[in-house]
């Protein structure tokens, strides 16, 4: 379960102090307000790092006929099972049950919601071609993201695609050969590396991205097309 | 000297003026906001005793980050020092400054300490490169009394990594110790009554010189020794400084968040201690915020477009509507209207959740895919605030499939954003009459008033909206104290107008349980880019009668108009339903008073705006505000009020004049809000150049929905 940030727990009781807390049926009291910070910062504390057992996989794959992933927040330790609950022309979303999402094009991470600090799209009309076809080239490559102030802001890269080793892909219900991509990319950001697994037939299968300076490296990986 | 600081919650639910949940909010929201992550932020310089850039007493030529608001307490000897301080533009900063001297003889002083307020203001004027040093030439204490007053221009060049090296010429009490220099003669007295700019002693008179270095040992220490040229002369003879040394030593310990703590050597035998805590509008929020993902766009089966088939079928209207209710009830936002046909839908929202609209508008169009037939081609969203029509956002279906992963401003240029008159479904009977009540404590908060410098109150507070139609609402809220030091004002200041603020103590005294507002307002639109407003009841805390306002604001306009009149009746200091009349102890209260009001958006952040007419106590003039805002809904200003009442009339501080600092509760928590709070630190409660308070006025509810306004931060449309 991937869990919701919240402010350090010093801060919620410090709010809680100064007797803000409420009743009411106002839906934006600043009472409702801190309890949700309180709780999911309650919940932050009893589950930081949280790993999928096989068994969590076997359930949810039986349970839920769509599309499933595993995505792995690498800074929060945290990972969780998405479903795909929407595909809009090659734009697949998946959710967890913690109402996040993570949207991906051929397998390749374009957005994020709920996640803090959120991918809010990208262009990758260049680069995802590129990895697709297994094989070098260069790419450009646009993120876009929100800053504190609320602002949209866009880091621009080139990516230098290399080649990597054939890799058998066994996860969940794949079972397919691969062959790893790496796309080293350089721009108005910091520079990173993402790395591929991409199958013969140019879907990604699994993914390892850098996604933005507050969520660093996120690792989705497919478990049933 | 003693005032209340007005401290206002503004949105749906709002209290009264004197009302200090605000307070307490801004000051959790400016902790949570300061003590949390400091990611994203530019190394701080260190600060001073002062609460500036600066060495231990000295400043410095360091600026910090454009939009760093800090706050400091230090104390060294007798002197304690409470300083805010904003960086207003890159190269602009102001600061306020609240200052109490102990063991200092003075008729104003209370049980021996002298309390000063003060403000300041520093400009850039060189930036550092490879062979300039940066530069800064700064007023201190440039309103008030002096006690602080002096200025300087102060350079400061770093040599080698960590290593800072500053010089500086000051005037005034900056030149206070072996002068090596003069510019004319610098008068003492004081202009009017305090309170007003002292340009007749800037840069005049003795100079001297000061300086000093500081060297970062690494990211959480630094050492600093500096040259004083402040001889604190007024603090040897009036109060027990003994002046030992020019050279003060100190260290600062810089936490990962920010947060500075200093200790000090200073003036040969005094030691110091200070922390300063930081914030930034800029940076000190969750980036995009931390609510949970919205739903995706749902795509229409391709020949869905042309079923046309249900809508003679009133079951699948029905069911349209109700999956429409539900889904944006599930994401806060209610369905207050439908008009749907075949392929057009208007809907009227109220967003109760969504600090910043756009993403009430974006989340309103992603439930209108997933509910509405495939048919329906365009999309008219309404959103309302306090029962009037805002904007009317049309969209066309189609690009909102298409643009779902593209950036934001792609649907913003598609967007068609127009007024709303005469296009608002009616709204359904089911949505109305609505109840809405709260009950919560909350904190009221007074500072500066010399016998007792903060004082506080817990007190609990219930509140209630019931809105009859939608335009038409009943509203009240009432107190009641639990305890604290708040009552037991007895300050009863001079005044010469009608008193009709300075009595706040006594409102305050006997106000308990208190009524804040019990009104009825109406709501209404009059004709395209016109809107109105009447509330009648007990508007505040102070005054009963009605208020009227008009405000003209076409949906793309930079500007907006407006005018406001009302009546007004002084409510007995119990603040029950009896009224006392307008005989004050000091004369009378006219009935009537308003004003007329221009806003203007100017862009790159900066919002300004010009009051003009007759305020409360009968005097005629005018408030000019400047704000600094920023997209997530802070926003940092000041405003001064000039009447023609003399100012011996008005008094100490000759006019009213103040800072107000304004806090999205959601950009403080991360989680989306429509309430803010607002702190304002005025240089004193007069009579003169009072405003009456009314809840929503027009425009801060309807620009939010306006294009200038609404554009700056549409990256939340898909958030």
């Amino acid at each position: 379960m991937i869990q919701r940030l919240a402010r350090p727990a010093l801060l919620v009781m410090l709010a809680g102090s100064l007797g803000l807390a409420g009743c009411g049926n106002t839906a934006n009291d600043m009472g409702t307000a801190i309890s949700i910070a309180i709780k999911s910062n309650v919940a932050q504390r009893r589950g930081t790092e949280s790993k999928i057992t096989q068994d969590q996989v076997v359930r949810t794959l039986s349970r839920n006929p769509n599309p499933i992933a595993l995505i792995d927040l690498e800074t929060r330790k945290s990972q969780s099972l998405m479903a795909q609950i929407q595909n809009n022309r090659g734009y697949r979303t998946y959710a967890t049950p913690q109402r996040q999402t993570v949207t991906v094009r051929g397998g390749m991470i374009t957005a994020s919601r709920g996640l803090g600090g959120d991918l809010m799209s990208s262009n990758v009309k260049s680069l995802l071609p590129v990895v697709q076809s297994r094989s070098r080239g260069i790419a450009d490559y646009e993120m876009r993201f929100l800053n504190s102030e609320d602002k949209t802001y866009t880091l621009h890269y080139t990516c230098a695609v290399h080649e990597g080793a054939p890799v058998q892909v066994v996860s969940g219900l794949i079972n397919e050969s691969g062959k790893a991509m790496q796309a080293i990319c350089t721009g108005d950001g910091p520079s990173f590396t993402n790395t591929y697994v991409v199958a013969p037939d140019g879907e990604i299968l699994s993914t390892r991205q850098w996604m933005g300076p507050f969520n660093k490296y996120i690792a989705f990986q497919q478990l049933r097309r | 000297m003693a005032q209340v600081d007005r401290c206002r919650p503004r949105g749906i639910m709002r209290g009264l003026a004197r009302t200090s949940t605000a307070f307490a909010a801004g000051a959790t929201c400016f902790l949570f906001t300061s003590l949390a992550e400091a990611r994203d932020r530019d190394p701080i310089p260190n600060f001073n005793l002062y609460g500036l850039t600066g060495l231990i007493d000295m400043p410095t030529a360091e600026v910090p980050s454009d939009g760093t608001l800090s706050l400091t307490y230090s104390s060294f000897g007798d002197n304690a020092r409470g300083t805010l301080s904003f960086q207003i533009t890159p190269r602009l900063s102001g600061s306020f400054r609240y200052a109490g001297i102990s063991n200092f003889v003075h008729p104003a002083s209370v049980d021996g300490i002298y309390y000063d307020r003060s403000f300041d203001l520093r400009y850039q004027l060189i930036k550092e490169s490879r062979y300039l040093p940066s530069v800064v030439v700064g007023l201190q204490d440039f309103i008030g009394t002096g006690l602080y007053g002096g200025e300087y221009v102060v350079a400061t060049k770093e040599l080698f990594p960590g290593l800072k090296v500053t010089g500086g010429l000051g005037w005034g009490r900056l030149g206070s110790r072996k002068p090596i220099g003069s510019i004319g003669v610098r008068p003492t007295e004081i202009l009017g009554e305090g309170g007003i700019p002292t340009y007749d002693r800037w840069f005049r008179g003795d100079f001297s010189a000061f300086g000093g270095l500081s060297y970062q040992v690494n990211d959480r220490l630094q050492f600093q020794v500096e040259y004083s040229s402040d001889n604190y002369d007024l603090e040897t003879t009036s109060g027990a400084f003994d002046h030992g040394s020019p050279f003060n030593f100190g260290a600062s310990y810089f936490f990962k968040n920010g947060t500075q703590v200093s200790l000090y050597h200073a003036y040969g035998n005094e030691i110091g201690a200070q922390v300063t805590i930081h914030t930034n509008p800029r940076t000190a929020q969750i980036p995009g915020g931390n609510e949970e993902a919205p739903v995706p766009i749902k795509l229409r089966n391709p020949q869905g477009a042309y079923d046309l088939g249900w809508t003679k079928n009133a079951t699948v209207i029905a069911s349209a509507e109700a999956n429409l209710t539900a889904a944006l009830e599930r994401d806060g936002l209610r369905l207050e209207g439908l008009e749907l046909g075949a392929t057009k839908a208007s809907v009227r929202v109220r967003n109760e959740r969504y600090g910043i609209f756009s993403q009430a508008i974006g989340r309103t169009v992603r439930a209108m895919t997933r509910a509405l037939p495939d048919s329906v081609e365009t999309f008219v969203i309404i959103p309302v605030s306090n029962g009037a029509a805002a904007a009317a956002f049309e969209f066309s279906r189609s690009d909102i499939e298409a643009l779902e992963h593209e950036a934001a401003v792609e649907i913003l240029e598609k967007a068609q954003i127009t007024d709303a008159f005469g296009k608002t479904p009616r709204p359904n009977s089911a949505a109305f009459p609505d109840f809405k009540w709260s009950l919560a404590p909350y904190i009221d908060t007074s500072f500066f008033d010399p016998n007792q410098p903060v004082r506080a109150d817990l007190s609990l507070r219930l509140k209630a909206d019931y809105w009859l139609t939608s335009n038409l609402a009943l509203s009240g809220s009432m107190t009641k104290r639990i305890g604290g030091n708040l009552t037991g004002i007895t300050r009863e200041d001079p005044t010469g107008l009608p008193a009709v603020r300075t009595d706040y103590g006594k409102f305050i005294n006997e106000g308990d349980p208190a009524i804040e507002h019990l009104t009825l307002a109406h709501y209404g639109r009059l004709s395209k880019d016109l809107y109105s407003r009447v509330t009648v009841g007990y508007l505040e805390q102070m005054y009963a009668g009605v208020s009227a306002e008009v405000l003209w604001k076409p949906v793309t306009s930079r500007l907006a108009l407006g005018a406001e009149v009302n009546y007004v009746q002084r409510r007995d200091f119990d603040q029950m339903f009896g009224i006392q009349g307008n005989t004050t102890r000091t004369g009378i209260i006219p009935d009537f008073n308003g004003h007329i009001s221009a806003y203007y958006d100017f862009g790159r952040g900066f919002h300004g705006q010009l009051d003009v007419g007759r305020y409360l106590a009968g005097d005629l003039g005018a408030t000019i505000s400047v704000d600094r805002e920023f997209a997530n809904g802070w926003t940092v200003g000041a405003y001064a009020t000039f009447t023609d009442t003399p100012f011996e009339a008005f008094g100490e501080g000759s006019f009213d004049k103040g800072i107000r600092i304004s806090i999205p509760i959601g950009a403080a928590l991360n989680t989306p809000n429509t309430d803010d709070t607002e702190l304002t630190i005025r240089s004193l409660t007069r009579d003169g150049g009072a405003r009456l308070v009314v809840n929503h006025r027009l425009y801060e509810h309807l620009r939010g929905y306006h294009k200038p306004e609404i554009a700056k931060s549409w990256g939340k449309f898909w958030r």
